[in-house]
């Protein structure tokens, strides 16, 4: 994996609208994010205040000196233009969802089908938060909908707001362009 | 549609203000939107692409504003996206998704020194807008 190999590699966060991908990435940068927020108008589509309108930007470096670029994506469909100019390049992909909102493992397929096809081997990991919330999809309903499809990726339960969760999800896609470099060079 | 969108009266409003750039030579699509990519109202020699330009507008806008805050460059004013086969500006109107009193005053003349191909206007022919909040009766 180029990207990896030389030090310095780009993931994409995405998912639909209010699924947590400005908070995530704010959770772990370690510059101050560039947002590009602007007031939600259409509160009947989704509550939140702000929207995503071109995209997130943070950085960390991890232990081993390697740094992320990491970039958030509009989550709305009318953004669909971002979502493409975002991906390219990118080494791997973290699709956030909130499974108590309607229609997410949907959403989850809209996500994975936009965004497989910019990452070399399918670096995907799926992030999904409010799980406890009653009658909300667990985790594995997320797994057996991507394995029902052949795809083969991690689904972890996180809350966003948590610095520990949202590395926790950078690390584990780190840890599969890791595998899949070393099974390159094999 | 939220109470914050703008009603059907000021749409036409605006639409009928928009035709006008029928009569601007080489004017393709005039839209105004939302600060999150709503089309409002719109007028373009392709109906189907005001939408996409409205998105697109408000990403490059949001862009605008970011970089004129990193940058240390104050307000966001104007984006222009110079083409081979023309131009493109996006135009930042001070106005809130929820008016208020304060939005029913007039704005500041602003002065069109350009065409819509960038060509500058002489002075005599320069035109000048502005705008203010309207309630509805």
């Amino acid at each position: 994996m180029s990207g990896v190999e030389a030090g310095e590699f780009k993931i994409v966060f995405t998912g639909p609208m209010g699924a947590g991908k400005t908070t995530a990435i704010a959770a772990i940068s370690e510059v101050e994010p560039v947002r590009t927020e602007v007031e939600n108008t259409d509160r009947v589509a989704h509550a939140k205040e702000s929207t995503t309108v071109g995209f997130d930007f943070g950085r960390i470096t991890l232990a081993d000196g390697s740094v992320v670029r990491l970039y958030g994506t509009p989550g709305q469909m009318r953004y669909r233009f971002m979502w493409d100019i975002l991906g390219r390049g990118a080494a791997g992909v973290i699709v956030l969802l909130d499974a108590s909102a309607p229609g997410a493992l949907v959403q989850l397929d809209v996500f994975v089908d936009a965004f497989i096809p910019h990452v070399a081997h399918g670096a995907l990991v799926v992030g999904v938060g409010r799980t406890d919330v009653p009658n909300a999809p667990s985790t594995d309903a997320f797994a057996a909908r991507l394995d029902a499809r052949g795809i083969v990726a991690p689904v972890l339960s996180v809350d966003v707001r948590r610095q520990g969760d949202v590395m926790m999800l950078v690390r584990t896609l780190v840890c599969i362009l890791d595998s899949i470099a070393h099974g390159a060079d094999a | 549609m939220s109470k914050a969108r703008p009603a059907k009266l000021s749409r036409e409003l605006a639409r009928k203000v928009l035709e006008s750039f029928r009569e601007v030579a080489g004017a393709q699509c005039a839209v105004l939107f939302s600060s999150d990519g709503f089309e409002i109202a719109s007028y373009a020699t392709d109906a189907n692409a005001s939408a996409r330009f409205a998105a697109i507008g408000s990403s490059l806008a949001a862009l605008g504003t970011a970089l004129s805050t990193e940058a240390g460059l104050g307000e966001f004013g104007r984006v222009t996206i110079e083409s081979e086969g023309g131009a493109s500006q996006f135009i930042k109107l001070k106005l809130r998704a929820k008016p208020t009193k304060e939005d029913e005053e007039w704005s500041d003349w602003m002065t069109a020194r350009e065409r819509a191909d960038l060509s500058p206007v002489p002075e005599g022919e320069r035109i000048a807008v502005r705008y203010r909040v309207q309630p509805e009766e």
